[in-house]
């Protein structure tokens, strides 16, 4: 799969760039609703959870409650387009797959190398919105990209997992918008984990998009490294579920442009 | 010397599954319930093809053509037997993805370099000369910098051409694709194909355009609901396609040349008629049946069963006339159109002053009329039938098609729908006067 990766490399980037362009292409600020379209929700949470709510999701010791907010809800808005978008990619590729023999796995690369770029935008918003919050940056930051790059890998493992089946069980693309929502809300992305149940924060634990947002949280406001524990669970999710995508594949891959 | 693709025994099997949930059914039991049919769409094919051939695969549609290729282009994965290229790093083009890799926002000499990586090409990316030729090649001026979705689709089949004829493949598969430019690019396509052979590139054609897999291939095969039932050469090959058309039993082997036209009754008996190859069952018919047209069949010089003719061939169409009541004087005639539904020659025995015997209840007769086809090349339909003066008995209608075809060994003798009997004379000159004394006096 790796070798894969690597001979069709070029097309991945380069179609992942033809696809954002395309995306934002005819508006008139064009990349910049990349960036303006999360920062109202981060605003509008930002109120709701700030002003409205007094509680502030348990983040009460929060001096910074917007880079906060931003920490969790970037990689989260990535994280939802790489699966919503994602589940559906191999069966928006149909005229490639019957076409040509490119692997189906470029395809999901392409997809998930798109939400990187987008990722990458939004760390570069995450580091203004610190600074003009008052934070300095410590060398701590220096952890975010591998942070964020493992982050990239599970966000490629569920792609993966999601598009393969979507080519045989439709329904996973509306399922996946709709598990989506839920998901949103067992994350720790608008609350602190310590406003939580311990029955409760377990299961909020044990979800895998929460270890990397924690992680973020960890090295952006508070400027300290991830516990080792949390490394090795970021590490084991990530290589987990590429595996098990590669796996799912592997086994349905001989049926899979017949079902399309 | 091996072949450079060699296919052995291959067969591709699609599991159709009634509803989704039947696969989920299925999968959740491990397989042990089987929900789903299976449906063969390709079976037992063999070939090899050595390099810088070109091999023609044709059938009617449905018969497997574009499943044999999706496999071969590595599109699809076979169910059983495999397939070998004989080179050392395979490179398989296939023009049924033409344009498909195209992205519409990018210029064609974006796509032309996407396309390259989109094929995995990484390691030889294409130089700036590859690109010069390709666009020289594509010749659609200045559209070549601009985005694709302002192309026409002669254009882009320009374009998609142009493209892989300069990534000189081990083995390129084209399709249909390729009628559809003009004719003069048709030609250059041609002429860079030949280029393509000798340079050691191989061919595999899929094509209902007869003359194309006739001109270009030695060998061919023939495909027929996803079974080869014949393999050979080219010509051959036509020939059987067409009568598989008509619904002739294709694995009946074809009559041997040897008994030439010698007599020219040969093969009018009524029991070889009656199970000819043209009528069709519940074709458009009319008339009233005082006589009847039980059979038909159409044969070339050498009594063999065809729908093929070269231009100005002769074809023999006979026709077993059945009796159902008294006629006196029956005529039959036929009816021969072009693609346009023009009229382009009606005739029968009657009018060509030819009389035939009376018929009763329950007598048969075997009537040929041979037409020499002096016409375009092209596919014509017909209709045959009985009437007597003026009164119809049994027409059938929208027969066909066959197809005349110009075998290119010369040019031809007429521009036109069809050649008129022309003799050409000319008196001896009178040479000018002058022109004369001036080679006199030369001596």
């Amino acid at each position: 799969m790796l070798a894969q990766l690597w001979r069709h490399r070029r097309y991945i980037l380069g179609g992942a760039l033809v696809e954002l362009r395309q995306r934002y292409a005819g508006s008139a600020v064009g990349i910049l609703w990349h960036v303006v379209t999360p920062l109202t929700q981060i605003l509008l949470y930002g109120i709701v959870f700030s002003q409205l709510l007094r509680e502030r999701g348990g983040a009460r010791g929060e001096t910074h409650y917007a880079v906060f907010l931003c920490a969790g809800l970037l990689p989260w808005f990535v994280f939802a387009e790489s699966i919503t978008r994602g589940s559906g990619v191999l069966l928006a590729s149909e005229t490639y797959l019957k076409k040509l023999p490119i692997p189906e796995v470029v395809f999901v690369a392409q997809s998930v190398a798109t939400s990187a770029f987008t990722l990458g935008i939004y760390a570069a918003a995450l580091f203004v919105m610190a600074a003009a919050s008052g934070i300095s940056p410590t060398t701590s930051w220096l952890l975010l990209p591998p942070v964020l790059l493992l982050f990239l890998g599970l966000c490629f493992g569920f792609a993966l997992i999601l598009s393969t089946l979507a080519v045989f069980f439709r329904d996973v693309v509306q399922v996946t918008g709709i598990a989506s929502q839920v998901w949103f809300w067992i994350t720790p992305i608008v609350y602190d984990m310590s406003v939580l149940r311990p029955g409760l924060r377990r299961v909020v634990e044990w979800n895998p998009p929460s270890a990397y947002i924690l992680s973020i949280r960890d090295i952006v406001l508070r400027g300290i490294a991830p516990s080792p524990e949390r490394w090795v669970w970021m590490a084991a999710f990530s290589v987990g579920f590429v595996a098990l995508g590669a796996l799912i594949l592997g086994r349905l891959r001989s049926d899979l442009r017949d079902a399309l | 010397m091996s072949p450079l693709l060699s296919v052995e025994g291959l067969a591709k099997r699609f599991k159709i599954y009634p509803s989704p949930w039947a696969r989920a059914r299925e999968w959740a039991t491990g397989g042990r319930t089987r929900q789903h049919t299976d449906f063969w769409a390709l079976r037992d094919v063999s070939f090899a093809v050595p390099r810088g051939e070109c091999f023609g695969v044709i059938g009617p549609n449905g018969s497997g053509k574009t499943t044999l290729l999706k496999i071969l282009s590595g599109v699809l994965e076979p169910s059983e037997g495999c397939y070998r290229i004989d080179a050392p790093a395979p490179s398989v083009y296939s023009l049924l993805e033409l344009g498909t890799g195209f992205h519409p926002d990018l210029t064609g000499r974006e796509n032309v370099d996407q396309s390259a990586h989109l094929l995995g090409r990484t390691s030889t990316s294409l130089t700036p000369e590859a690109v010069d030729r390709i666009e020289e090649f594509a010749d659609i001026g200045e559209f070549f910098d601009r985005p694709i979705r302002f192309y026409s689709s002669g254009m882009l089949v320009r374009l998609g051409f142009a493209l892989f004829a300069f990534l000189e493949p081990d083995l390129l598969i084209v399709d249909e694709a390729l009628s559809v430019g003009d004719v003069f690019f048709q030609q250059k396509c041609a002429t860079r194909i030949e280029a393509m052979r000798k340079s050691g590139t191989t061919f595999l054609f899929v094509s209902h355009d007869m003359e194309a897999i006739r001109r270009l291939c030695r060998d061919a095969m023939v495909l027929s609901k996803g079974e080869p039932v014949f393999l050979g050469p080219a010509e051959e090959a036509v020939n059987r396609y067409h009568g598989l058309l008509f619904g002739r039993d294709p694995h009946r082997p074809a009559p041997h040349l040897q008994r030439r036209a010698a007599d020219p009754k040969q093969g009018m008996e009524a029991d070889q008629v009656g199970r000819g190859n043209v009528l069709r069952p519940g074709g458009p018919r009319h008339g009233s049946r005082g006589i009847e047209v039980a059979g038909a069949r159409i044969t070339d010089l050498h009594g063999r069963d065809t729908l093929a003719v070269p231009v100005g061939g002769i074809l023999n169409f006979d026709l077993l006339v059945e009796g159902r009541e008294t006629v006196p004087s029956p005529s039959a005639g036929i009816l021969i159109f072009d693609r346009f539904a023009n009229l382009v020659f009606g005739s029968g025995t009657g009018r060509h002053g030819h009389r035939l015997p009376g018929m009763g209840p329950g007598d048969s007769m075997v009537v040929r009329l041979s037409l020499c086809m002096n016409l375009q090349p092209g596919r014509y339909t017909f209709t045959l039938g009985v009437s007597e003066l003026g009164h119809v008995h049994d027409w059938h209608e929208n027969l066909g098609p066959f197809e005349v075809y110009h075998t290119g060994e010369s040019p031809m003798r007429f521009d036109g729908i069809a050649e008129l009997p022309l003799e050409c004379r000319h008196a001896e000159p009178r040479r000018a006067a002058v022109a004369l004394d001036v080679t006199l006096e030369s001596l």
